[in-house]
């Protein structure tokens, strides 16, 4: 599911202002950036979020529940969510370039703050921006639905709370397809410790979904001397016609690895770009699992003996042993690239 | 023509119930009667610099045509014809850019980028209908734009232009303070941009220069000069009055939801 988004996003390779040093940022005599360096203020006094930031949130990308119990969601929110990976995600309106929703930002894509003395303005990579008023304003008592919802901030000490309401229910929490209502509130705080680190806590409360409010915890990284790039989504958009085929027929075509040979790849692997701790283990009857920072596994289903088919992050996986199998790395294929994870 | 703005009111799908379009904007100067004071003097920085800062709406003063049943819904004259107030005849196009011309205004604009919900670009996004919102803060002026949910950045804080860019529908924008007028610059745009409804034709070689001057608090002027070698016969410049709009906000715009004209065009001329 994962892999429907990032072919919609095509970023352009070619660099235009992507190493122009970023002006504001203490620096080293070398001129490296002091990320530790206390965190700015406006000359209101408030802590200015200002800068280009990314959220280290992948491992709730696909799923955003995954701190929560069983039980903790209503059971037509437990069939929707099974019925949609079922379909391997293929109504996700990311897929067709809407927005991302209430999650926006959550996942990796790369956020530019501009804060102003009466908003907060989120410009994201993926094009569109998003609005948080700071100048007092209540939220709109029935507001029509909206994506992105309707956002007003206030300053708890040095903690910007962001609470947000009205939006649609035709957005996805996350690419493993958790559905909410209307009835959804979300309340961010952002508190900025230091120069280049941010935390990010997302509560997110809808009782027709949920039978509870629950919490996520984000570390939040300044990105220093780079720039967003342009992405227009729906330019030359090719991929929705590609959107075919369901878990069944992958299911179907699963075949089947000796338990020796599924044994070798038994391990923690590290991928450094972006960072990912992911853990493969051996389920009870032989199948291999596979976690992502620690966010809960899911299992594999077999393509060759080597290749395997994450299907919750529509991404393959293909393992790399040495001979005595203690060794070696794996491959993860999602579209930003292969992504390699030396075995710890 | 009537159908022309028949297909831009389809997709402009304006959320019509009211959030916080009556929500007082702040800041804003008042008469001795407390009413809005849009002609007292523009805004400043910290810096002392001109604060472009605002929401602000082209000259939308063009009637749609009664049969097409949008009158609430208006455009600007330079949305249509960007080259409409030159003297002799509008822009000077290249022939085969006149051309070009004239088989997209007999096509009623079928193939206009906006109508298949991609961005205006840029010197267009000035022209459109839909709102825009300026934030200027240090170092760079940010421009939301209610069109596409989009946004456009230009950088104040002394970076060269870039000098073999990706190209870009918004292409790569800089600027500096001459006096109270912001000049910007931008290059590296995406070739085949449309300037205008009429489908006023832009190359990849264009160079498009801005220059901003709040004249007071609820006016700016935006000079626009267009150097396309490629597609006009010698560069050319047009103004652009730009209108303060206050005590509303930006809608949640999104073109593609629920869009359904697109089957619809193109059938008629």
């Amino acid at each position: 599911m994962r892999r429907l988004l990032l072919l919609a996003i095509c970023l352009p390779l070619g660099a235009q202002w992507l190493k122009y040093p970023t002006p504001g940022i203490p620096r080293s005599a070398e001129g490296k950036p002091n990320l530790t360096a206390p965190a700015p203020k406006t000359a209101e006094g408030k802590p200015d979020l200002s800068g280009i930031w990314h959220i280290d949130g992948l491992g709730y990308s696909t799923n955003i529940t995954s701190d929560l119990k069983p039980g903790d969601m209503l059971p037509w929110a437990e069939a929707v969510t099974k019925e949609r990976v079922a379909k391997l995600g293929l109504d996700n309106p990311v897929s067709r370039c809407l927005p991302p929703g209430p999650s926006i930002g959550l996942f990796g894509e790369l956020q530019k703050v501009i804060q102003t003395r009466d908003e907060v303005a989120i410009l994201n990579e993926s094009g569109i921006f998003r609005q948080v008023f700071t100048d007092g304003r209540p939220l709109p008592e029935d507001p029509s639905p909206a994506w992105q919802g309707y956002s007003v901030g206030h300053w708890e000490g040095d903690t910007l709370v962001v609470e947000t309401a009205g939006f649609n229910d035709r957005s996805w929490l996350d690419f493993g397809g958790h559905p909410h209502t209307e009835a959804l509130r979300v309340t961010e705080r952002y508190r900025r410790k230091d120069f280049g680190h941010m935390r990010l806590e997302v509560t997110f409360d809808d009782p027709k979904t949920f039978t509870r409010a629950w919490s996520i915890g984000m570390d939040v990284f300044l990105v220093p001397d780079t720039e967003l790039l342009e992405t227009v989504c729906n330019e030359n958009e090719k991929d929705a016609v590609h959107l075919v085929g369901k878990l069944s027929d992958e299911v179907k075509g699963e075949i089947a690895v000796p338990r020796e040979t599924a044994a070798k790849y038994v391990g923690t692997y590290e991928i450094k770009q972006p960072r990912m701790n992911v853990g493969i283990s051996e389920a009870s009857n032989g199948k291999l699992m596979m976690d992502v920072n620690g966010k809960g596994a899911v299992e594999l289903i077999a393509t060759s003996q080597t290749t395997f088919l994450n299907e919750a992050m529509g991404a393959h996986v293909d393992f790399f042993p040495d001979a005595q199998g203690k060794t070696g790395y794996l491959i993860l294929k999602i579209v930003e690239g292969d992504l390699r994870g030396e075995r710890k | 023509m009537n159908a022309t703005f028949g297909i831009l009111w389809l997709l402009s799908g304006v959320v019509a119930n009211a959030q916080w379009v009556n929500y007082p904007t702040a800041h804003v100067p008042k008469t001795p009667s407390g009413t809005p004071n849009l002609g007292a003097p523009a805004p400043r920085k910290a810096d002392g610099k001109p604060d472009l800062s605002g929401m602000w709406e082209a000259e939308n003063y063009r009637q749609c045509p009664k049969d097409v049943g949008c009158a609430d819904m208006r455009t600007s004259e330079q949305f249509q014809d960007l080259g409409w107030s030159l003297p002799g005849g509008g822009l000077p196009y290249q022939p085969w850019a006149r051309a070009v011309r004239d088989k997209r205004k007999a096509a009623d604009g079928a193939d206009d980028s906006t109508t298949k919900c991609l961005p205006p670009g840029v010197p267009r996004i000035h022209t459109l209908t839909w709102p825009r919102k300026y934030l200027q803060v240090p170092g760079l002026l940010v421009i939301l734009d209610e069109s596409t949910t989009g946004f456009r950045q230009i950088f104040l804080d002394g970076r060269p232009l870039p000098e073999d860019p990706t190209p870009a529908w918004n292409g790569y924008s800089v600027g500096h303070w001459e006096g109270d007028t912001l000049v910007v610059q931008t290059m590296g745009l995406r070739d085949g941009l449309w300037l205008d409804r009429n489908g006023s034709p832009m190359t990849d070689a264009a160079k498009v220069t801005e220059k901003f001057h709040r004249v007071n608090f609820g006016n700016m002027q935006i000079e626009v000069t267009v150097d396309d070698p490629k597609g006009y016969t010698a560069p050319w410049t047009v103004k652009l009055n730009q209108y303060l709009m206050i005590n509303t906000e930006l809608l949640e715009n999104i073109c593609l939801d629920n869009e359904k004209d697109l089957p619809h065009l193109g059938v008629g001329k």
